[in-house]
C-alpha cells in the first residue's frame, strides 16, 4: 500500500551556467500516515532539497512524489492543487523571524486562513483553537517580535495549523533556539502527532529529536544511508560518525564500553536503560569475584 | 596590569527605558574573567548573555558601573572604546551573513586594512588566519558566496582572528552546524586558544560543547549572574539549571542514576570520555584505552 508520501526513483540537481549540482540521486521512500519520521543528514547532505521537492518548491528532473494523492512533482501542477498542498502539508523553518507576516500574533496566524477565504467567523474560531493548542492564547494581543525563538516557532506552528494540515515539515525547526525552546517545540511536535496524527516529517540534525521519531530516514550524499526505526539507526555508531553525524551520549558510552570489550548492546536511546543495563552488568562482576 | 581578562563592576543595563516594554537586560552584573583561558557563557535566550558580550569591546556601554578590560575602564582615558574594540575580537552569531567583499582574501583583509598596517603584514595575517580556521589558501581567491555555509562562517572567524585580538569573543560559533561542523570549529577555537593563549570567552547553548572545551562558565538567568565557577562545579548544580531553562550534558544523567543505585562511581564526570574511562575502571579493574 502506498503511504501519505510516496517518493519513486527521485532525483534533482541544482544548475547554473557552469555547473551542474547533484542533490539527490535515485530516492525512494514511503511515509505512512500519521507516522513521525525523522530525516538526518549533515549540512549539504540533500535533506532541505527533500522538504522544498515535497512542497513543490523545486521541481524534480526524475521521478515522482505524491503526497496526499496529489501529483507534487508534476512541472504543470495546477495553481488549485498547489494551493491544495500548502493547506494539506505545512512547513515550518530554521529561522523564526522569516516567517512571521504580521505584527500582532492573532493575525499572524488568521493569514493562513484568510487566504484561503474561509469567512470570518471559522478562522476566527480556528484562531482560537490554534492559539490553545501551541499553548500561547495569552500572546495573542502581543507583537511576535517581542516573543522568544520557542514562542515565535510556536505562533508559525499554529498559522499552519488554523489551516486543519493533514502533514508538517519541519525543517531544523529547532536550529536556532535554546535548550528550553527547543523541548517547547518538540512537545509541540509530538502533541501534533501522537494526539491529533498529523503526519511528522522532522528535518534536524539533534540526535535527541531524531530519537523521538518512530522512524529514521539517514541522507548522505543525496542518498538513503539508513533508514528504520531509532534503535536500529542508532546502532550504526561508526557509520553514522563516518558521515558527519553523532549519537546521543548515553548511545556512544555504550558503543565505546563494547569495543573495549564489554558485553553491552549497540543503539541504545533511553539513559535510563543505560544506567540499568551498566548496572546489572557491575552487579554481576562484583558477584562473581566473590 | 591585571591578571583579569574583563571585569564587570556592578554593570546594570536596560532597554527601552520608560516605554512599557522596559527590560532590565543586566542587573548589578560583577565578576572577572581570566585571562588565558575558554570561559563559557551559558543562559536562556533573553538572558542577558549578548548585552553582556557587546559591553565587552565598548559596543554598549553600561547604564551603570563599568567594564574593564585588563584593568583599564573601557571609554576612560587609559582605554578608548575605539582601542578596546582592537583588543577584543567579537564574532557575532551568524557572522556569515556580514560578508560583503569580493573576494575571501579582500573580506579576511578588511579589519587589519582599517588598522593601517603594511601590505606585506596584512598578506601574513590573512595567510596565518585561514589557516588557523582550518581552510586552504585556495579559497582566498574565490568569492566568499561561493563557500558552503560551515566555509564561509569560518572566513568570518578568520575576519576577527586577522586583527590579532587579545581577547576573542564568540556569541553561538557553531550555531546551525551539523554534529562534525560542530566539532571542526570549536576544535579550530580550542587549539588557537592553546597555540596562540589568547583569552577565549564562548557563548554556547550546547552544554556537551562546554563541557569539553571550556575550564570555567558563566551562568546567566534574567540579567543576572547566577553562578561562575569551574566546569565542574557548575555542572554539579542540575537542579538550579534546569530551574532555570538550561541543561547538564547528556551523560550527566546516566552517571547520577548508577550513582543512585548504589555504584561507587565519581560524581564529576561531564564528557563521554571520562564516564568511559571511570567504568572500565570500575568493570573491568583498569583501563583499556586503546
Amino acid at each position: 500500500m502506498a503511504g501519505y508520501i510516496s517518493i519513486r526513483n527521485l532525483s534533482f540537481s541544482y544548475k547554473d551556467d557552469q555547473k551542474e549540482q547533484q542533490a539527490l540521486k535515485n530516492i525512494n521512500l514511503e511515509i505512512e500516515k500519521g507516522s513521525f519520521v525523522a530525516v538526518l543528514g549533515h549540512n549539504g547532505s540533500g535533506k532541505s532539497t527533500l522538504a522544498k521537492l515535497l512542497s513543490a518548491i523545486l521541481v524534480p528532473d526524475e521521478g515522482e512524489i505524491v503526497v496526499g494523492g496529489l501529483k507534487v512533482s508534476d512541472p504543470e501542477l495546477s495553481e488549485e492543487d498547489l494551493l491544495e498542498l500548502h493547506r494539506r502539508v505545512g512547513m515550518v523553518f530554521q529561522n523564526p523571524d522569516n516567517q512571521l507576516v504580521a505584527t500582532v500574533v492573532e493575525e499572524d496566524v488568521a493569514f493562513g486562513p484568510e487566504n484561503l477565504g474561509i469567512e470570518p467567523k471559522e478562522i476566527r474560531r480556528r484562531v482560537d483553537e490554534a492559539l490553545a493548542l501551541m499553548g500561547i492564547s495569552e500572546y495573542a494581543r502581543h507583537a511576535p517580535s517581542k516573543l522568544s525563538g520557542g514562542q515565535k516557532q510556536r505562533v508559525a506552528i499554529a498559522g499552519l495549523m488554523a489551516m486543519l494540515p493533514e502533514c508538517m515539515i519541519f525543517d531544523e525547526a529547532t536550529a536556532m533556539l535554546d535548550p528550553s525552546g527547543r523541548k517547547e517545540v518538540m512537545a509541540t511536535v509530538l502533541k501534533l502527532n501522537k494526539e491529533l496524527g498529523i503526519t511528522v516529517l522532522h528535518i534536524t540534525h539533534n540526535m535527541e529529536e531524531a530519537a523521538m521519531a518512530d522512524r529514521v530516514v539517514v541522507i548522505d550524499d543525496g542518498q538513503v544511508l539508513l533508514d528504520g526505526t531509532p534503535e536500529q539507526v542508532f546502532s550504526k555508531v561508526q557509520t553514522l560518525q563516518a558521515v558527519g553525524l553523532d549519537v546521543m551520549q548515553c548511545t556512544e558510552l555504550l558503543h565505546e564500553l563494547a569495543c573495549c570489550g564489554l558485553p553491552f548492546p549497540e543503539g541504545v536511546i533511553d539513559e535510563e536503560q543505560c544506567a540499568r543495563l551498566i548496572y546489572e552488568y557491575y552487579m554481576k562482576t562484583v558477584k562473581d569475584k566473590k | 596590569m591585571s591578571e583579569y581578562a574583563i571585569s564587570f563592576r556592578d554593570v546594570s543595563y536596560v532597554y527601552g527605558e520608560g516605554t512599557p516594554f522596559f527590560k532590565k537586560a543586566l542587573d548589578h552584573v560583577s565578576f572577572d574573567i581570566k585571562e588565558g583561558i575558554i570561559t563559557g557563557i551559558i543562559g536562556h535566550t533573553g538572558s542577558g548573555k549578548s548585552t553582556l558580550l557587546q559591553m565587552m569591546n565598548g559596543l554598549l556601554s553600561p547604564h551603570k558601573g563599568q567594564v574593564l578590560v585588563k584593568g583599564n575602564a573601557i571609554g576612560s582615558k587609559a582605554l578608548s572604546k575605539r582601542d578596546a574594540a582592537f583588543q577584543v575580537g567579537l564574532v557575532f552569531q551568524y557572522p556569515e551573513y556580514q560578508l560583503f567583499e569580493e573576494t575571501v582574501f579582500k573580506d579576511i583583509a578588511y579589519g587589519p586594512k582599517n588598522k593601517g598596517l603594511g601590505e606585506d603584514e596584512i598578506k601574513e595575517r590573512v595567510k596565518e588566519a585561514i589557516r588557523f580556521v582550518g581552510l586552504s589558501e585556495d579559497v582566498l581567491e574565490k568569492s566568499p558566496f561561493e563557500l558552503s555555509g560551515g566555509q564561509k562562517r569560518r572566513v568570518a572567524i578568520a575576519g576577527v582572528l586577522a586583527m590579532r585580538p587579545e581577547i576573542l569573543v564568540l556569541d553561538e560559533p557553531a550555531a546551525g552546524l551539523d554534529p562534525r561542523g560542530r566539532t571542526e570549529i570549536f576544535g579550530n577555537i580550542y587549539n588557537y586558544q592553546k597555540r596562540t593563549g589568547t583569552t577565549v570567552i564562548i557563548v554556547s547553548h550546547s552544554m556537551e560543547d562546554m563541557a569539553r572545551y571550556a575550564e570555567e562558565l558563566a551562568v546567566m538567568s534574567d540579567g543576572k549572574l547566577m553562578m561562575h565557577d569551574t566546569v565542574r562545579k557548575v555542572f554539579s548544580q542540575r537542579d538550579l539549571l534546569e530551574s532555570i531553562g538550561l541543561d547538564v550534558p547528556g551523560i550527566t544523567p546516566v552517571i547520577e542514576r548508577l550513582r543512585a543505585l548504589g555504584m561507587p562511581i565519581k560524581e564529576d564526570i561531564f564528557t563521554v570520555e571520562e564516564a568511559r574511562e571511570e567504568l572500565l575502571r570500575l568493570l573491568k579493574g583498569g583501563s583499556t584505552h586503546a
